[in-house]
This record gives structure tokens, C-alpha cells and sequence, in this order.
């Protein structure tokens, strides 16, 4: 288990001796799908990060920035994230995005006109806003639509809302056909 | 100063530096000019030259000449700032800078109005500014960056040329794949 996992739990037992996992369950449930995502990227040799802030991300964005074996490059707006990560691929790097979907929402044109015209093969992992126990209605719209959006535009993509054991297939084979791909994370995740 | 000439000035000092054409014509100029394996020619997605070419700085050593367009760094002013606070040292953004969108039929861009790009740049945190408005004065800053180690902002004005480029004959992959070996052959 990842030392910052370790850190937390034992911050946790100490705040509440008799109910070691208390109010701080989330906060733990979080770094343990965080640490199960860090270990997928670095067992898949994802070396080159670029991240937008998204809520639920919060522990991860953290976590990987922390992290000294992948580089990350925090961008202004997801589209211009899609042309960094183009860039680190041709120079031999393997890249992901970390992001939440309304960013792929400005991403499209990238995405088919850069990606997939030059088939340049990133891996888009996406917290999926709008999709459950949404808060924020501006984020509705787009989220019930993003299925149908990706598979118009064929793009791989896989919904995970429990385990994450299917990424690493779905992940491997999407590289293998040099297609760019997109994990939406369901917010119940964390 | 003409495209073509900015770009006959550039290709003549560059070695093995890697270029990032902007999509329309920069990228036909440059075909036209000096086709070579080190040449990432866009043919869309119009505003991340700039965004490739930070990329490519950042995930190896050799240079990164991006060649861009005043339309496209204000499609996607973010970048400068990204691109200045990560400061690649590989890095050389020249603008070309013809104040419209040349490849649809020369509408005006606000570069020609009251947006000056240097000073945009500059407040995003380019230290290294410089300004070329003639083919000596290109040549005399494009050479002065080649020589030093720091990431660069050139502005050079320019008016487009009058002909009319051909597309360039080369399938994408085929760009993509070239390019790629030329880096790690």
C-alpha cells in the first residue's frame, strides 16, 4: 500500500480510536481507488500526465503530482491538454489526461482532427459529471449526452463505476489499435 | 517581410531542431520551402502548435521551433501561460504574425487591432521577448535563440504572399511516422 495510504488510515485510528474508519471514510476510500489508479498508470507505463481539476479528482490530482515517476503538465483548458499529450506521444512518451468529462466536451475537434487523423493513441480517464447524484444542473446536459457523443465520434470508451480491473484490457487493446480512449469514472467511485 | 521569406530565413538556420507547423499555409510555406522528416505539419486543429510543440520540449532534449499564427495563439492564449510557467528550455514559439486569418480569405484578427502578442506574452511570463520585422532582423534574432538555451517568443510581422500553395502530398500518418523516426530512429 502506497505510504501516503498508510499515513491517512493511521491519522484516522488516531482521531477515532473506537471507529477507526469514522468521518474520515471517505477521505480513505478515496486514496485507495487513488492508489489502484496510480498503480494501473505506472504497471501500464503511463510516464506523462496532463490534468485539469475536477472535484472528485482532488486525492488524485495530489497524489500524482506528489508522485515522481510520472510528469504532469496542469493545462489552461483540456483541448490545448489534447495537443501536449500529442506532442509527448511522438516523442516516444506514453501520456494520459486526467480531467472531468465537460472537458472532453472541448475537446472533440482535437480529439478527431488531431488524434485520430495522425491516430495518435492517449488514454482520457474522466471523472463523468452528470451522471450520478449530480449537484451542479450546468453539468447535466452534457454528461447524459457523453455516451452517445463518443460512440459518434468512435471512440472507445468504458464506464467504471465499481472495480477497476477492466481498464487494463480495455486499455492495452485500445493502444494496441492506436486509438485514443476515454475511461469515465463514475463519480460513486469515490 | 513574406511568409515565404520568414520561413526561407528560419529553414536556412535551422540544423536538427524539430519543427511544428501551424495548419494552412505556415505548414505549406514550409513544405514548399524546406520539406525534411523534422517538420510536424498540422493540417487541422487550428490553435495547438503551440500546445504539441510544449510536448515535444518537454519529453525530450532536442530543440522545438514551433511555427505559429497570430489567429491560432488567440484561439488558445492559454497556452502561453502554461508554456511560460513550465519554462522548456528546448523551446522557440515564433508567431507569424499577418494580422488576419489568411488561410480563409485574410479576415482582420484582433492582433491587428488593439491585442499586442508580445505583451501578452510577456504577461504570461516570457522572459525572453523579441521582436523581427524584416528578414535581417529575423535572422539576426532566430540565430541569437539557436545559440542560447532558453525558451522564446519571437514576434515577426509578416504579409501573406499572394500565390496560391498547393496541399501538401503527404498522408497524415505518413507526417506522423516520419516525424517520429527522426527522433528515435
Amino acid at each position: 500500500m502506497d505510504d501516503s495510504v498508510v499515513a491517512s488510515i493511521s491519522a484516522a485510528k488516531e482521531e477515532h480510536p473506537y471507529n477507526p474508519i469514522g468521518t474520515n471514510q471517505l477521505s480513505i476510500g478515496h486514496r485507495v481507488v487513488e492508489s489502484e489508479i496510480i498503480s494501473f498508470l505506472k504497471e501500464n507505463g503511463f510516464d506523462f500526465g496532463v490534468t485539469f481539476p475536477s472535484s472528485k479528482l482532488k486525492n488524485l490530482l495530489e497524489m500524482i503530482e506528489d508522485d515522481d515517476e510520472i510528469f504532469t503538465v496542469p493545462v489552461t483548458r483540456e483541448e490545448e491538454g489534447v495537443g501536449v499529450c500529442a506532442g509527448a506521444y511522438l516523442a516516444g512518451k506514453k501520456p494520459f489526461m486526467l480531467i472531468q468529462s465537460s472537458g472532453l466536451g472541448n475537446s472533440f475537434n482535437a480529439i478527431a482532427s488531431l488524434l485520430k487523423t495522425y491516430r495518435i493513441p492517449i488514454l482520457i480517464i474522466a471523472e463523468h459529471r452528470g451522471s450520478y447524484n449530480e449537484k451542479i444542473p450546468a453539468q447535466v446536459p452534457l454528461g447524459v449526452a457523453l455516451p452517445g457523443m463518443l460512440d459518434a465520434m468512435e471512440i472507445p470508451f468504458i464506464r467504471i463505476s465499481a472495480q477497476l480491473d477492466s481498464l487494463e484490457e480495455f486499455s492495452a487493446s485500445s493502444f494496441r489499435d492506436g486509438e485514443t480512449h476515454v475511461a469515465l469514472l463514475s463519480p460513486e467511485l469515490f | 517581410m513574406l511568409r515565404s521569406q520568414a520561413l526561407r530565413v528560419i529553414t536556412d538556420l535551422i540544423g536538427d531542431e524539430l519543427v511544428v507547423s501551424n495548419l494552412g499555409d505556415p505548414s505549406k510555406e514550409l513544405y514548399h520551402t524546406r520539406d525534411r522528416p523534422e517538420n510536424f505539419y498540422m493540417l487541422g486543429s487550428m490553435g495547438l502548435a503551440s500546445s504539441i510543440s510544449l510536448g515535444l520540449a518537454l519529453s525530450q532534449d532536442r530543440r522545438v521551433v514551433c511555427l505559429d499564427g497570430d489567429g491560432s495563439i488567440l484561439m488558445n492564449m492559454g497556452s502561453l501561460s502554461t508554456i511560460a510557467n513550465l519554462k522548456p528550455d528546448n523551446l522557440i514559439l515564433v508567431t507569424l504574425d499577418n494580422g488576419a486569418y489568411g488561410t480563409t480569405g485574410n479576415q482582420i484578427s484582433y492582433a491587428a487591432g488593439l491585442t499586442d502578442l508580445v505583451d501578452v506574452a510577456r504577461a504570461c511570463g516570457f522572459d525572453h521577448c523579441l521582436k523581427a520585422d524584416n528578414t535581417s532582423e529575423l535572422s539576426e534574432v532566430f540565430k541569437g535563440c539557436l545559440e542560447r538555451r532558453e525558451l522564446s517568443f519571437i514576434h515577426a510581422t509578416i504579409v501573406s504572399d499572394d500565390n496560391k500553395l498547393s496541399a501538401i502530398p503527404l498522408d497524415p500518418i505518413a507526417i506522423k511516422n516520419r516525424f517520429m523516426d527522426s527522433i528515435d530512429p
